[in-house]
């Protein structure tokens, strides 16, 4: 065995026995409020969420909309096609 | 963002939080009771691993905050094959807590090389006489030596012997060789011990 692995196994302790091993269950109290403030996080970032999901998606489905109005008034036969579907419809 | 989905999801079959875990992601939109018994149960670990790497008390709670924040939207993310709930919230933990502390330091490293271990003498607590006249729990003094150990050898002695991590784990998340990882943990160790040794002695 080399002297540097003899200085590497010397370095690993297995058991390293108290109070090192008192680390291992080594808590801190919290505050009540903890749960509160990770739970009021949680619903805060969720809104904000859907409402950049609401706000991106909004102004396409609005045009979408409009397109199908405007396209409906165009239709000089009185029928119109609506893009999404396909169909017909009077 | 988006609540975690209800995806197909495989547990370790010995992980204690199997039943919670499954009911925090089948849970509807906005139900987080399951969710907060993970955070009742954990909590306390939590904060103590923020408090003591990052030495920032006052920061702690906001720092586990933000842990377990990101643990609830990396949900969907934890497949539990290959570790369980709590070995996965230990590294968003840990990863979150070493980000913070190259931040406050303005560095795009943890100072873990710049150590001098020759030095630690001058950094040894003194004893006082207001110290020793206070009756502190063994709790505390355990809060106080890890307060007074540098940075270079607190963070790697609490990553392997308050989070159990292996030597190569520890390596990994600060980018040390692994001689040099056992070596600070070994010094780490003695430190710890002495000064433990030396405030247990004062306070008695």
């Amino acid at each position: 065995m080399s002297p540097e692995d003899a200085e590497m196994r010397d370095d690993e302790e297995i058991d390293p026995g108290e109070p090192i091993a008192a680390l291992a269950k080594f808590e801190h109290d919290t505050s009540s409020r903890l749960v509160v403030r990770v739970r009021q996080t949680i619903q805060r970032r969720t809104t904000v969420g859907q409402l950049t999901t609401f706000s991106a998606e909004m102004p396409l489905a609005v045009l979408r909309e409009l397109w199908v109005i405007l396209v409906g008034q165009l239709d000089p036969t009185g029928m119109r096609k609506d893009p999404r579907h396909g169909a017909e419809t009077s | 963002m988006s609540h975690p989905p209800n995806g197909p999801f495989e547990f370790s079959g010995a992980d204690p939080d199997l039943e919670l875990l499954r009911e925090a992601r089948q849970a509807p939109e906005g139900d987080l009771r399951a969710f907060e018994q993970l955070v009742l149960r954990y909590q306390r670990r939590v904060v103590a691993n923020c408090r003591y790497i990052t030495r920032e008390p006052n920061n702690a709670e906001d720092l586990a905050q933000e842990v377990l924040v990101k643990a609830y939207f990396g949900l969907h993310g934890f497949e539990g094959k290959s570790s369980s709930f709590v070995d996965w919230l230990q590294r968003i933990k840990i990863g979150h807590c070493l980000r913070h502390v190259k931040k406050q330091a303005g560095r795009s490293y943890v100072g873990i090389e710049e150590a001098d271990v020759d030095e630690f003498d001058q950094l040894k607590v003194r004893v006082t006489a207001e110290t020793m006249a206070e009756q502190i729990s063994d709790h505390q003094l355990i809060g106080r030596v890890l307060d007074s150990i540098p940075s270079t050898l607190r963070i790697p002695l609490l990553l392997c012997d308050m989070d159990e991590l292996s030597y190569e784990e520890v390596a990994q998340f600060l980018g040390l060789s692994l001689s040099a990882t056992k070596m600070r943990i070994k010094r780490g160790r003695e430190v710890f011990r002495e000064r433990y040794q030396k405030m247990r002695t004062a306070v008695a």
